[in-house]
């Protein structure tokens, strides 16, 4: 049917096109991501989890939001 | 600069935790009964509990509240404190919690009634379809609008994962319950039929499994278990390569689900391939989770968090492994319709949602109360008990799959089935659905174990919640903007190519050119967007996926656009060319109004959860069941009922198989006629009537969907109706039953009369 259907519209190229499009872009991303010399920079970046303590309090002692944005609509 | 503190809300991680646990037991103890209900069939003691019925609300429950809930809490809990920010809008949050629970509240009350759209995994009706799209819509608007006021510019990984989620699930719950309300009670037909229905379901549905059990749990993986184990996540390079091709290769993959069936050829090679290709993606998000352990593995013996985090990812890993595996033409050949996926299935639902939910509450809970777990001790035997109880299911069901595949395929010398009978096979696996059942109930045993250790744990303790100060910047004045600057900014620039995109679009007349042009000037785009946008490094160097990360809109669009590529590339050949018709030819005529009214009780019943309707293309499946099953034999079923499971045998061809007082005392009391088959009985059906008022409205939805029903057939509907009735009736009569001719059970009987069948003519005398 795929087939078929790409033969109706004269395109039977673009499946081909299509797939060399998806093996090229997930290459580039391979070699883009494997490549940068930005190894402090990913260990930044995999350590944000880790830098997110915050205090707690009992919830009868909140303070009202600080910020406009924070107090929803 | 500044100082800000602020405040994460926290009650909605805690309402959506404690609703998870909640729906989490009661999905479970539905799931036990009706796993009960296959070994001792008499527990299916009235209509609304008979496993027909009660399958869908196991599935809806444990899929879409207890998971769904879980990953609320997850994604509330650590989307906050990624983006450094309070959730956008308290009343926002508040919606949705209430929302989703009424939604679920609804499937519990209407699934156990009978209003299904027969649609695996998206079984609500119409409704409840609409409300789950706007409270998604909801919990959208909260999650981009805290990632557009988030104070962390950068978007960590499980955010990736969670837009994934929101874009994802959306698209597919849109299309795939696109369908005509019949505005007779809560009825609904597909707009899709046949074939169509069938791809659109299972990429519906192998993705619901992708967007909804998975992509949200890698996030939450992502965030939880460094948090846990007190590491960094082992390679965020693999993760970014991991996702991208994790989401990508996702959407390919339903077809798997269709191997062997009339589902065109073309289609099943590309799930199959893409199943086998996903293998790899899945794997690195395995990896990345298990190594961010790496210099910890210590606290594997001691932390109950680690330990279920671990085993969790494990079980994924299993999964992951075990599904391109079955996705092979092959193995499907056996596998398929087997209780081999149901242990698959519950392998991912039990080891990788349920073991990761464990972890979370773990975690959370002792924070979220400000108090030290109740007991590591009984953690430790909640997992224990939970892992014996899977092994025991997912071993007993992969034998259970196994010994059905080849009692089905076995043939004898003389080339004849080995096990005629269908009730052999369903003997031979007794054993294993007793063992299913003690598997299941070790696992809610941890289950409420959990249950109590956490509940003993917020008893001790109080609700707090977090705060925590950040440093912000001032917002910079406004500045004065030069002409040249402003023709030239990126809103503008965006503005011309998407005019051009339309333009050629709808200017050039031939697919043949405007395919590579669109594909090219997009192309373009994207890459002028990204290069106008990226940020260089110190030396100089272009760094576009931390550009990407940056920025929350465009790496939404490139995920749309990730995800849309597949769907658009499967879905629309088949919608294209119209039914499947110009290939296979019309094969199926319309069904006459009585059968439409025996086949909305077949689904309304929940019978295509045991049987399916598809032959496929074996020598066993000829010799048992008859022909192998084509498109063009589906085109006005709205919605399909090929199956995915047979606890029963197919019945595409069980029309004029087996006279009507067989299927009379079939129905009445299956054992009568099939000594240990587990099928429920539906002797309600004998005194129940049809709504006879519906059937012209029943047909005008349908004529409305496509089926060729004349102005005078759906005039002399009643009549008609009426005729088929009475002649099974009086078939009936003649070997001394007496049934009504309006009864349900008559006009299941005509259905399934007429499966696999033309429409058989009425004779005068009948009329």
């Amino acid at each position: 049917m795929y087939h078929e259907y790409f033969i109706q519209k004269g395109v039977l190229l673009l499946p081909i096109l299509a797939m060399l499009a998806f093996v090229g872009t997930f290459l580039a991303v391979v070699i883009a991501t494997y490549r940068s010399q930005r190894r402090a920079e990913f260990d930044t970046m995999a350590q944000l989890p880790l830098g997110d303590d915050s205090d707690v309090r009992p919830s009868s002692q909140m303070v009202p939001p600080v910020s406009k944005t924070f107090q929803g609509v | 600069m500044r100082e800000v503190r602020i405040t994460y809300d926290d009650v909605s991680v805690r309402r959506f935790m404690l609703a998870s646990m909640f729906w989490g037991l009661i999905g479970m103890i539905v799931g036990l009964l009706i796993a009960t209900q296959l070994a001792f069939p008499e527990l299916n003691f009235a209509p609304y509990l008979s496993f027909g019925r009660l399958r869908p609300l196991h599935t809806n429950a444990v899929i879409f509240a207890f998971v769904g809930n879980m990953l609320f809490a997850g994604v509330y809990y650590s989307t906050q404190r990624l983006c450094k920010s309070r959730m956008a809008s308290d009343l926002l949050s508040n919606i949705h919690f209430y929302g989703w629970q009424t939604i679920i509240v609804a499937a519990a009350i209407t699934l156990p009634l009978g209003f299904t759209q027969g649609k695996e995994y998206a079984e609500l009706e119409w409704p409840i379809d609409i409300l789950i799209a706007l409270i998604w819509v909801v919990f959208a608007i909260n999650f981009f609008w805290t990632l557009a006021i988030r104070r962390e510019k950068h978007l960590f990984v499980a955010l990736w994962f969670y837009i994934s989620t929101i874009i994802t699930v959306a698209v597919l719950h849109i299309v795939n319950s696109l369908a005509l309300p019949v505005f007779s009670g809560l009825k609904s037909y597909s707009i899709y039929a046949g074939v169509q229905d069938a791809l659109v379901q299972w990429w519906y549905g192998h993705n619901a499994v992708a967007f909804f059990l998975t992509t949200p749990i890698l996030g939450i993986m992502y965030y939880f278990l460094p948090k846990a184990a007190e590491r960094p996540v082992y390679s965020y390079r693999l993760s970014i390569v991991h996702f991208w091709a994790l989401i990508f290769m996702y959407i390919w993959a339903g077809p798997h689900h269709l191997l062997y069936t009339a589902l065109p050829d073309w289609a099943q090679s590309m799930g199959m391939v893409f199943s086998l290709m996903l293998w790899a993606p899945s794997w690195g998000g395995m990896i990345n989770g298990l190594l961010t352990l790496r210099g910890a593995w210590n606290k594997l013996r001691t932390d109950p968090v680690i330990k279920f985090f671990i085993a969790g990812v494990t079980f994924y890993g299993m999964a992951t492994f075990e599904g391109p595996l079955l996705s092979i033409k092959s193995v499907s050949g056996l596998a398929h319709y087997t209780d081999w996926i149901i242990g698959h299935v519950h392998t991912g639902a039990l080891g990788w949602n349920g073991f990761m939910a464990g972890g979370m509450f773990y975690f959370l809970v002792p924070k979220l109360w400000n108090r030290p777990l109740h007991s590591k001790s009984l953690a430790d035997l909640h997992f224990w008990t939970a892992t014996i109880g899977i092994l025991l299911y997912t071993i007993s069901m992969w034998v259970s799959g196994v010994t059905q595949g080849l009692m089905w395929k076995a043939v004898n010398d003389e080339g004849a089935l080995l096990y005629p009978s269908f009730v052999e096979t369903l003997i031979a696996i007794r054993p294993m659905y007793l063992t299913r059942m003690v598997g299941g109930t070790l696992y809610i045993i941890g289950f409420v174990l959990m249950l109590y250790n956490l509940g003993k744990t917020i008893a001790s303790g109080a609700p707090v919640e977090s705060s925590v100060t950040v440093v912000e910047q001032d917002p910079e004045p406004a500045k004065e903007v030069a002409w040249q600057a402003l023709v030239f900014s990126r809103p503008i620039l965006l503005a011309v190519f998407a005019l051009l995109l339309i333009g050629a679009f709808f200017l050039i007349d031939s697919v043949k050119i405007w395919i590579p042009v669109v594909t090219l000037m997009s192309g373009f785009l994207v890459a002028a967007w990204i290069s106008y946008a990226s940020k260089r490094d110190s030396e100089g160097r272009l760094n576009v996926h931390r550009t990407l990360e940056g920025r929350s809109l465009i790496f939404t669009s490139l995920v749309l656009i990730a995800v849309l590529i597949g769907g658009v590339a499967e879905i629309l050949p088949t919608i294209v060319l119209d039914r499947a018709v110009p290939l296979t030819g019309e094969i199926q005529k319309p069904y006459r109004p009585l059968e439409l009214h025996g086949r909305d009780i077949y689904v309304r019943e929940g019978c295509y959860v045991c049987h399916s309707q598809m032959i496929r293309p074996f020598r066993s499946e000829k010799l048992r069941y008859g022909d192998p099953s084509t498109a063009g034999e589906f085109i006005y079923d709205h919605p399909f009922q090929w199956g995915s499971k047979r606890t029963g045998p197919d019945l595409h061809r069980v029309g004029g198989k087996y006279s009507n007082l067989w299927h009379y005392q079939h129905m009445m009391d299956p054992r009568a006629t099939s000594q240990g088959s587990n099928m429920p009985s539906y002797a309600f059906l004998a005194k129940s009537k049809l709504d006879l008022g519906d059937t012209a409205v029943k047909m005008n939805a349908m004529k409305t969907l496509g089926v060729p029903y004349s102005v005078a057939d759906i005039g002399n509907s009643s009549s008609e109706l009426e005729a088929q009735g009475k002649a099974i009736s009086a078939d009936l009569q003649k070997q001394g039953i007496q049934l009504d001719w309006d009864s349900q059970l008559v006009a299941m009987i005509a259905y399934l009369q007429r499966l696999g069948k033309p429409p058989t003519p009425v004779t005068a005398s009948a009329k």
